[in-house]
């Protein structure tokens, strides 16, 4: 009686929905982080291609990799890239947020949307947009030619690569720096003012120090974004020759007829293994900030620190920076694209011309580039919110036994480089039995870019589902309702605005992915990113300049709708 | 209605017991307060009941049928329980009305619309809840929601009710009108209902049966009034009545009376809770139970305890006055509706207001 009895109970309980939903769910997410992975790891150690069915073990590839002088440089500049530009971004982005959230500096909130800027916009197109104004041919170089004589600075130099390699990360450290300034207790700086500290002094005695587990933090953070960026090296590096293990990746897989795969995935692996030890070492920092946290619970609106006759010299300092690195670059890409060519020498109304934008609407590549990245923004938002939602709910809200496992596989992409996904992408599709379906068409980009922004979409949506009380879902549980039901029914209303903001920051991040679509587009399924970088190698700067205004309008279009919507829901 | 049976339930998290090894049962229509201070595991005895966390060991039966069996690996989740359960932020859904609130359990249980509607109407009417049906639960105060909670945890008629310190998020004078009509609710459904607090009044007004917690263990389970009579260790006399503990040693020990050292003089208790000779031993004597004399009213005999001490401090609550007068064995904390000044005054401990206990006992 008792064996009868003990199987129903455990029918009851075990085979439920919840079991399988969960389980399916976690095991679709492992295979999406991991098979673009394991593909590599294979061919690494494959004699042959993949797509070839006779194969034996070697570690032939590794071998050839390590006695491989160009890797070997490739690595060096990498880190070289990575220390000047976590140490760029770190710099500025910290000081501006000491400067903008903590002193009586003007326009502080303009300031700080601006800042944001290159967050929304892809590395590719600000390049652009610097290259345009000050690389060696660009606007502003041959103004200061004019002018000057000559130009003070190269930008086809490593230091250069790694500091607009910087610029790019600076919103990054902004963000996070500028966070935990709000949430730092504001008596602690005025403590230091009663004892007798000046403003300034108690900036620099208390603020700064407490800042550091956030400093260490982003510059860390920021290594690893230094490393894993592919246009920056691309753009201001191929001319002089200097590589990078990203354009080390692109050349070896794009630029020969007859790629060297076993290279190429020996070369991804070990690009992986140093992008996880790193990651895996923020994470730990980030783990030990906890421990001497000076955050409070709520966010206390403390006063400013009045800078006096500094505030305006602090106020040109940031102006000067924000026009120069980011609204000039953007003007500049706006303006070259009504332009046949962009000089100082010839007055620009001689030049105006809406050809640029005529061939957007008239070349059949360029309508479908464009269609092509609204539908895969479009549907992989929307896809990798939905997944990401179930993902938080069982990491966060159920008695799933592996959702400590689940929530790092799902964080784990930080790690991955685009380029690689990429890779791991083009191969599945290459040689999977069933996959080979979607070689070369938009849905393999989904997969790829939902991939990518796992991460992003989790960071956006866990931190909302801490805020929802436990006891909202425990008591539909309690009146009858399964995990799902009472997930789905209870939570999801409730975390709407939050899914809101997830589906938009995973629209914009996949509006402007090119890295993981290099190797993934085929004719017919180009996007405007994988575009904008052909159209640039053959040195057509105008529709360039087009699609990135297109691209970035989209983008701008996108957040203030979605930010309007948000502000109108929180006064309802 | 049903009967609910605990056995031998541990919780363990890490290294951390937070129940350990209890057992009780609760009758049919019972009302069972499980009383304690935040972290005797009050708590996780309810989650365990409830379904909402699962305990390491031991066993959890209604009506005979288990719901949770550790050594048979059998946990009901909470949805198939039928337990109704009214937490302490009353987790009201804030996207649903008052009405698809309380409707959300018979939905769960494919109640047709008709007989859907002449339940939810039942249930607010049973709380006075009618006319706030089209509501937002943000609309309504928080002795509202606490009755659309209710509402929602009776309305399909589940066999065991729970309450996780309902009152404590409502204001003093609300919480007298809310607790008159928990009270009035549970009669009129008499469902059988388990109810966890820290407030040793809401215990005592409310309960059938008290079972108060200490360290993750029941100290004692009794009526109201057992337990306020007869507490069963200094914990409980402290914790129901906020009893003064003297510290004494054990001078006399026989079956119901006994002698106790305290300070420089010798208490004569009438009641003495494992007693031996010499050990060290609390005694429990109320605040309100204690006498104050301006002069001393002759030497102790028989069952008058008279100590000398000295008046520390007066304060005054209203009613009565609180003194804490220091004697030879410690402080003593008096209430008393006479005015005293500062300075020398005698106690009086009555014998049949003291209990005293084998420290050994004391947690």
């Amino acid at each position: 009686m008792a064996a009868t009895e003990l199987t129903i109970i455990r029918s009851r309980v075990r085979w439920t929905r919840d079991y399988w939903v969960q389980w399916s769910v976690a095991a679709f997410t492992a295979l999406l982080v991991f098979a673009p992975i394991a593909v590599a790891l294979l061919q690494s150690v494959r004699s042959t291609p993949l797509y070839e069915s006779e194969w034996s073990f070697t570690l032939d590839h590794y071998v050839r990799l390590l006695t491989n002088e160009r890797f070997w440089e490739a690595l060096r500049n990498s880190m070289a890239l990575a220390i000047f530009g976590s140490l760029t971004a770190t710099v500025i982005g910290a000081a501006l947020a000491i400067v903008l959230i903590r002193t009586n500096i003007p326009w502080r909130r303009t300031f700080s949307e601006l800042l944001q800027a290159p967050l929304y916009v892809s590395s590719l197109v600000m390049a652009f947009g610097w290259y345009m104004l000050y690389g060696p041919s660009g606007y502003i170089s041959l103004a200061s030619v004019t002018f000057l004589g000559g130009v003070p600075w190269n930008l086809y130099s490593l230091p250069a690569i790694g500091v607009l390699a910087g610029f790019s990360l600076v919103p990054v450290v902004f963000l996070y720096c500028s966070a935990t300034l709000r949430l730092m207790d504001a008596s602690l700086e005025d403590a230091a003012r009663s004892t007798g500290a000046s403003p300034v002094r108690a900036l620099y005695r208390v603020t700064l120090p407490l800042m550091r587990p956030a400093i260490l933090y982003s510059l860390l953070l920021c290594f690893v974004g230094s490393i894993e960026v592919l246009s920056i090296p691309l753009i201001f590096g191929t001319a002089e020759r200097i590589e990078v293990f990203t354009t080390f990746l692109f050349r070896e897989g794009i630029g020969r007829t007859e790629p060297d795969y076993g290279l190429l995935a020996a070369a991804s692996v070990m690009l992986l293994l140093l992008m996880t030890v790193l990651v895996s070492l923020h994470s730990r920092v980030l783990g030990n900030t906890h421990r001497f946290t000076t955050v409070k619970g709520k966010a206390t609106r403390p006063h400013t620190i009045d800078l006096g006759r500094w505030r305006w010299v602090a106020f040109f300092a940031v102006a000067a920076y924000v026009t120069i690195v980011i609204l000039l670059p953007l003007v500049g890409l706006v303006f070259r694209s009504f332009v046949k060519f962009l000089t100082p020498l010839v007055p620009p109304w001689d030049l105006f011309t809406l050809d640029h934008f005529r061939s957007l609407i008239e070349q059949p590549s360029y309508v479908r580039a464009i269609t092509n990245s609204f539908v895969v923004a479009l549907f992989g938002a929307a896809f990798v919110t939905a997944l990401v939602m179930v993902v938080v709910l069982i990491v966060k809200r159920s008695t799933f036994p592996l959702a400590k496992t689940l929530e790092t596989i799902a964080l784990y992409p930080r790690a991955v480089p685009g380029i690689v996904v990429g890779i791991g992408f083009l191969w599945i599709g290459l040689t999977v039995p069933g996959f080979t379906l979607i070689h070369g068409t938009l849905f393999a980009m989904v997969l790829a870019f939902s991939m990518r922004d796992l991460p992003t979409a989790f960071g956006a949506i866990a931190p909302s589902l801490t805020q929802i009380s436990r006891e909202l879902d425990l008591s539909a549980r309690t009146c009858g309702a399964d995990w799902s039901t009472a997930s789905l029914r209870v939570i999801v209303p409730i975390a709407r605005p939050a899914l809101l903001a997830a589906y938009m920051l995973a629209f914009v991040s996949m509006l402007k992915e090119y890295a993981s679509a290099v190797f993934l587009f085929a004719p017919g399924s180009e996007i405007m990113g994988t575009v904008m970088l052909q159209l640039w190698t053959n040195g057509n700067f105008g529709p360039v300049a087009a699609l990135a205004v297109v691209q970035v309008t989209a983008t701008v279009v996108v957040v203030l709708m979605v930010r309007r919507l948000m502000g109108v829901r929180m006064y309802e | 209605m049903s009967k609910l049976t605990v056995e031998h339930l541990t919780r363990r998290f890490g290294a951390q017991t937070a129940v350990n090894d209890v057992s009780f049962e609760v009758q049919d229509g019972e009302f069972l307060t499980l009383l304690g201070p935040s972290g005797c595991g009050k708590t996780t005895m309810l989650s365990a009941i409830a379904g909402l966390d699962a305990p390491t060991a031991g066993r959890i039966l209604i009506d005979g049928e288990p719901i949770f069996d550790a050594t048979r690996r059998c946990n009901l989740p909470p949805e198939q329980r039928q337990i109704g359960m009214v937490f302490q932020s009353y987790a009201l859904w804030p996207h649903m009305k008052v009405r698809e609130n309380v409707a959300f359990p018979l939905r769960m249980r494919g109640v047709g619309a008709a007989e859907r509607e002449e339940k939810i109407r039942w249930a607010l009417g049973l709380v006075e809840m009618e006319p706030y049906i089209d509501r937002y639960p943000h609309e309504l105060s928080g002795g509202q929601q606490q009755r659309v909670a209710l509402a929602r945890a009776v309305v399909y008629g589940p066999r065991l009710m729970l309450l996780d310190e309902p009152l404590s998020n409502l204001d003093a004078k609300l919480r007298l009108r809310a607790r008159g009509w928990l009270k009035e609710l549970q009669e009129k459904l008499r469902i059988t209902t388990i109810y966890v607090t820290h407030d040793q009044t809401e215990a005592l007004v409310l309960s059938d049966r008290i079972a108060v917690m200490q360290g993750g263990r029941i100290e004692q389970l009794a009526s109201p009034v057992e337990l306020y009579e007869q507490p069963q260790s200094p914990f409980i006399a402290d914790f129901v009545g906020h009893s003064n503990l003297l510290d004494g040693i054990v001078q006399e020990a026989e079956a119901r009376f006994g002698k106790i050292r305290f300070g420089q003089h010798l208490l004569a208790v009438e009641k003495i809770l494992k007693p031996s000779n010499g050990s060290a031993a609390a005694i429990a004597v109320r605040p309100e139970n204690v006498i104050l004399h301006q002069q001393e009213p002759g030497p102790s005999s028989g069952c008058r305890n008279f100590i000398p001490g000295r008046i520390l401090q007066r304060d005054f609550l209203g009613a009565r006055y609180l003194y804490l007068v220091e004697t030879s064995g410690g402080i003593v904390r008096a209430e008393v509706s006479e005015r005293f000044e500062k300075g020398a005054v005698t106690l009086e401990l009555p014998a049949h207001a003291c209990v005293a206990f084998a420290r050994d006992v004391a947690a």
